[in-house]
């Protein structure tokens, strides 16, 4: 769900880069104080993971596909803020080395799809995992359930920026039907993606996915035995 | 609970996980349009749309422009992006929480 140019006019397109460029600038901020130094490799793998899954279109209606637009993974792997960016840079070599998505709309995709995606989709995920139970099932379920919805959060977005700055003729609600309509079914795809790779790297290495820390450890190993049993 | 870096294990493990995605899935994607390219040609909304300013580039549209098979040509395409997104996000992510925990000479805050 690249913008391409010309699709948003100017004015729209330079409001959400600015947008943009203040949470990106936030996101920095947030990483610096909260990504542990251990986290960066799973960062840079997150957003080649991303850059990869991007590429696999899913067909899911007749004549049209869907990709993994990877927010709520990145955000559940990495955290938000580190997860917001793994996307941003994802789109930018999208957007400069494939010319995947217009030049113009750089700062409408990176909101759309990495700001939207990983910080309203973290959002979603956190309200979710707090209902469910504190185990790898109740991260992954959460998962599931946010990144179902972020294409259609995306999409929305999209529709506001179609709203404002749209250069079609088309009415917007019948874009808006159109849109959700389509984002509904790709959601499915994103949240079995997410679904499943969170899964993966929660069975291999838990202590590093920041949603893992949601995880309570066994009942059965009490903290002071644990530190008395160290010689 | 380990609560140590990844090994250089993981991370290759890591980084061939995605370069398989790449290389062997990509080239097999659907090539239908995507929900917003689909929804913008039906509902007539590409009229004024231009081709992007870097569109003549060397891997521009996910193609490898110097090689013809277009299996390899996508897969090929697939791996230098990994390579770049994976060096670009690592660098950055160095720059903003690794060098600031080594200079700072109070312990990072956790």
């Amino acid at each position: 769900m690249h913008i391409p140019d010309g699709l948003v006019d100017g004015g729209t397109s330079l409001a959400a880069g600015a947008i943009s460029t203040g949470c990106v600038a936030l996101c920095l901020q947030r990483t610096k104080q909260t990504l542990e130094e251990r986290q960066v490799p799973l960062v840079g793998l997150t957003a080649a993971f991303v850059f990869a899954a991007q590429m696999v279109n899913f067909p899911v209606a007749h004549g049209t596909s869907g990709h993994l637009l990877g927010g709520v993974l990145a955000a559940v792997l990495v955290g938000p803020w580190a997860g917001a960016l793994a996307v941003t840079i994802v789109i930018l070599v999208q957007c400069f080395l494939f010319a995947d998505g217009g030049l113009s709309a750089l700062g409408l995709n990176i909101l759309n799809m990495a700001l939207v995606g990983a910080l309203a989709g973290y959002a979603l995920f956190a309200a979710v995992r707090v209902v469910l139970p504190r185990s790898r099932t109740g991260v992954v379920i959460a998962s599931a359930v946010a990144a179902g919805l972020a294409p259609v959060m995306a999409s929305l977005a999209f529709v506001v920026e179609y709203a404002i700055g749209g250069n079609g003729a088309s009415p917007v609600k019948a874009v808006a039907m159109a849109m959700l309509g389509v984002h509904a079914l790709i959601g499915l795809g994103e949240a079995a993606i997410t679904a499943m790779t969170v899964s993966a790297v929660l069975a291999t290495r838990a202590d590093l996915v920041h949603g893992g820390r949601f995880i309570r450890p066994p009942a059965t190993s009490h903290p002071s035995i644990e530190i008395a049993a160290v010689p | 609970m380990i609560r140590k870096r990844p090994s250089i294990a993981v991370v290759i493990a890591g980084v061939l996980v995605a370069a398989l995605v790449g290389f062997v899935l990509a080239p097999h994607a659907s090539g239908s349009p995507d929900g917003l390219e689909r929804v913008a040609a039906d509902h007539g909304l590409n009229s004024d749309v231009r081709t992007s300013a870097v569109d003549n580039g060397p891997l521009s549209d996910y193609q490898t422009t110097s090689i013809d098979d277009r299996t390899i040509s996508t897969g090929v395409a697939a791996l230098i992006g990994i390579a770049v997104t994976f060096a670009l996000s690592l660098g950055l992510m160095w720059f903003v929480a690794v060098r600031r925990s080594r200079s700072a000479l109070e312990p990072a805050r956790r």
